[in-house]
């Protein structure tokens, strides 16, 4: 008689018998046992971990961050860093201090003494410090305002060119 | 034979039902493929749009995926697509455990205090139960709130009928031991901290611990009342004017200071207390759960 | 037993048949699922699919297309304009959606200043005889010219205009505004700014564009300078509170003349900034329009 056990002998094997019926119970057991992660297992990681501190926002020293030696060790600067740092950490707590800047004041005067030297560096600052309120937001276009709602300033834009 | 095994693979080739959905995504989350998993289960609740109940498993999955990628932030919102109402109790506690267990992770202690309380009074089995109580306590104490944190695991322990009475008294001893009134830290009250700076600036923070910033804050005050003081006895009126406004920006300033130094010196007490509370938490968390 | 064992080999040719073409005959059920996850918030996993369903081969290029078109504008809808630049690119010349992948790429090249490339991408575009497409081409092609400073270029451009549709026209006028006053925008002068802040304190800012500043700034400056003068007719000259005054107030006053002197420069490159935004918002008001 003519059967496909003919044709193809190994359909006749036993070993093929076993593999075919493993597979068909793996196959219906995985159907069935599908589960995710256990919450007691989810506890003992939560249990094994470690609170992690937030990170203090970086605070620049009283010292001007420069190669230029003479902006960096000079007396002048050193004062003017050091009240600032004074200013920062003492002060400006005490008052609650809120610049309408997006850099606010004294890390405007910081960055702008490294970028352009003492002299223009305090003139700049004092400008700014006289402009410092909240009524100078009024004519300026919302394109300039992110979205935390202050008044974006860099000190790179003070230059003639 | 040959019945059978052509029967097999004809099975095998049209069966298209959810069930086998679950099986080939689960078999790419086996595989450490976890964003074709997540893909795979997101394809499970798109075909099934009207039946709460797979959106829930499948996106259920979806959150073990984002879990298992370190995506954690993410599953407080993936779940929050669920239909909570319409689901079964242990399934509805496997969603609201993944959700305040997501916020406890990112530092949200208020939200997961919001979506663990619900799953206390559901009828879960009691490994959900156990772990639904202690994550509860662990986001109770990071919020300050140890009594009802204790609270909580008495009545778990009244409600677990697995376990003795003479072993429940055991660890109800045990618990008291954990959550000590007596070892608590003190808090420091805003509201008292805010009126002594009013009365005398620089008391507050002197309540609050931070002695020096106090002194700070009193010297500018008292300067600034010097300087006006000045000013009026040699009739310099302008600069007095001036030295009064300043003096009222310190004493302003002054007040709202003590609110920061509060709440930072108040959140430093407690992660004190809990790390200590934590690991203590954490062994009498493995001796309940091995009874 | 022969005639079965063939029915059963015919059967199950069929079922793998069908099995093989679960994956490539549901290219509309793929793109429903993608809405639904934009629906449900989910860009990331709809971008991975994305790019998935791009590299299976059993897709022919009109599929690919209309999946890349789709991808393209969702992305666009969510303001992630290179991811939309990166799909809209793909679109090729024979899909029905290639006028406006090319239209929406070109905006999406505006967003990172790739001006030349916008123009590009647009001037390639063969209209045909259909009026409003050669229209809205010309638009566009003088909006990126107006963006690249190419004033010409828009004069040569700008003859062209010339719409019978109200809302196309409209645009354009205000394109032309936007052409005039880019155009008349003068630099003024740092010298006059710093004269006028030096007379009255603030009056720079004034002049430079900034009243809000210019207030703020007087008040101080005005303020110590008060202070200043009261010290020196009641305590005298050599007084330390008249020096300290003194100093302070000659610090502020040299400080805003030159802030005032630089302020103008901050302006008007604040200005040219406004009116390059509103060009761009002007590119997209007539796309989305007519290719609603």
């Amino acid at each position: 008689m003519f059967t496909p056990n003919r044709i193809y002998p190994i359909f006749a094997s036993m070993k093929f018998k076993v593999t075919i019926s493993l597979f068909l119970l793996v196959w219906i057991a995985s159907t069935i046992c599908c589960e995710g992660q256990s919450p007691s297992k989810d506890m003992e990681l939560i249990f094994a971990s470690q609170k992690t501190h937030t990170e203090v926002p970086y605070n620049p020293p009283f010292m001007f961050v420069s190669k230029n030696k003479i902006l960096r060790y000079n007396p002048i600067s050193l004062a003017f860093g050091g009240l600032m740092y004074f200013y920062q950490h003492v002060v400006s707590p005490q008052i609650s201090a809120e610049c309408p800047y997006e850099i606010s004041c004294s890390n405007f005067s910081k960055a702008s003494i490294q970028r352009y030297g003492l002299i223009k560096g305090i003139a700049l600052t004092s400008g700014r410090m006289m402009r410092c309120c909240k009524v100078a937001a009024v004519d300026i276009n919302p394109l300039f305002i992110d979205e935390k709602g202050k008044l974006i300033e860099d000190p790179e834009q003070f230059t003639l060119k | 034979m040959s019945w059978w095994v052509c029967g097999f693979l004809l099975i095998i080739s049209l069966d298209k039902s959810s069930a086998s959905s679950f099986r080939e995504a689960d078999s790419l989350f086996s595989a450490g493929l976890y964003h074709d998993a997540q893909i795979a289960y997101e394809f499970i609740a798109f075909e099934n749009q009207d039946n709460e109940l797979i959106i829930a498993n499948a996106l259920l999955k979806k959150a073990n995926c984002l879990k298992a990628e370190n995506h954690s932030d993410k599953v407080f919102q993936t779940l929050s697509r669920c239909k909570i109402d319409k689901l079964d109790d242990s399934l509805k506690a496997n969603i609201y455990f993944e959700q305040s267990l997501s916020a406890f992770n990112a530092g949200n202690f208020n939200i997961a205090r919001k979506t663990i309380e619900p799953l206390l009074s559901l009828n879960t089995n009691r490994e959900m139960d156990l772990a639904s109580v202690f994550l509860c306590s662990l986001i109770l104490d990071e919020l300050g709130e140890w009594a009802i944190s204790k609270n909580n695991l008495i009545s778990y322990l009244n409600r677990d009928t697995t376990i003795s009475q003479s072993l429940k008294d055991s660890l109800k001893n045990n618990i008291s031991l954990i959550y000590n009134p007596d070892l608590y830290p003190r808090l420091k009250k805003i509201k008292k901290a805010r009126l002594l700076s009013m009365i005398l600036p620089g008391s507050g923070q002197l309540y609050s611990g931070k002695p020096w910033k106090g002194v700070v804050a009193f010297g500018l005050v008292a300067l600034s009342g010097a300087y006006v003081y000045y000013d009026i006895v040699s009739e310099l009126y302008l600069a007095a004017a001036v030295g009064f406004y300043l003096g009222e920006t310190f004493y302003v300033g002054n007040v709202n200071q003590v609110n920061a130094i509060i709440i930072k010196r108040n959140q430093h007490k407690i992660d004190h207390f809990n790390v200590v509370n934590k690991s203590e938490l954490s062994q009498f968390y493995k001796k309940i759960s091995h009874l | 037993m022969m005639l079965k064992f063939r029915i059963l080999f015919f059967l199950l040719f069929v079922s793998f048949v069908c099995k093989a073409q679960q994956d490539s005959i549901s290219l509309s059920k793929h793109i429903d699922f993608l809405i639904y996850l934009n629906d449900n918030g989910q860009l990331d996993d709809l971008n991975y699919q994305g790019d998935k369903l791009l590299l299976n081969k059993y897709y022919n290029n009109d599929q690919k297309d209309s999946l890349n078109f789709i991808l393209g504008m969702i992305n666009y809808r969510a303001s992630k304009h290179s991811q939309s630049l990166h799909y809209l690119k793909e679109v090729t010349d024979s899909s029905i959606f290639y006028y406006k992948s090319k239209f929406y790429s070109g905006i999406c090249q505006t967003e990172f200043h790739e001006y030349d490339s916008a123009f590009a991408t647009i001037a390639n575009l063969p209209t045909g005889d259909v009026e409003l497409l050669s229209q809205l081409k010309t638009y566009e092609l003088a909006a990126f010219s107006l963006l690249k400073r190419d004033y010409l270029g828009y004069d040569s451009l700008a003859l062209k205009f010339n719409s019978d549709d109200s809302l196309l026209h409209s645009e354009q006028i205000i394109l032309n505004d936007n052409q005039q006053k880019l155009r008349n925008l003068k630099r003024r002068s740092p010298l006059v700014a710093g004269t006028l802040s030096a007379i009255i304190p603030g009056l720079g800012l004034a002049y430079s564009g900034n009243n809000g500043q210019a207030l703020a700034a007087f008040i101080r400056v005005a303020a110590l300078g008060a202070l200043t003068i009261e010290d020196y007719i009641k305590l005298g000259p050599e007084n330390p509170q008249f020096i300290i005054f003194g100093s302070l107030f000659s610090f502020f006053y040299i400080g805003n003349i030159w802030g005032s002197a630089l302020s103008v420069k901050i302006r008007y490159d604040e200005k040219i900034k406004e009116i390059d935004h509103n060009v761009m918002v002007g590119l997209r008001i007539p796309i989305d329009h007519f290719f609603r």
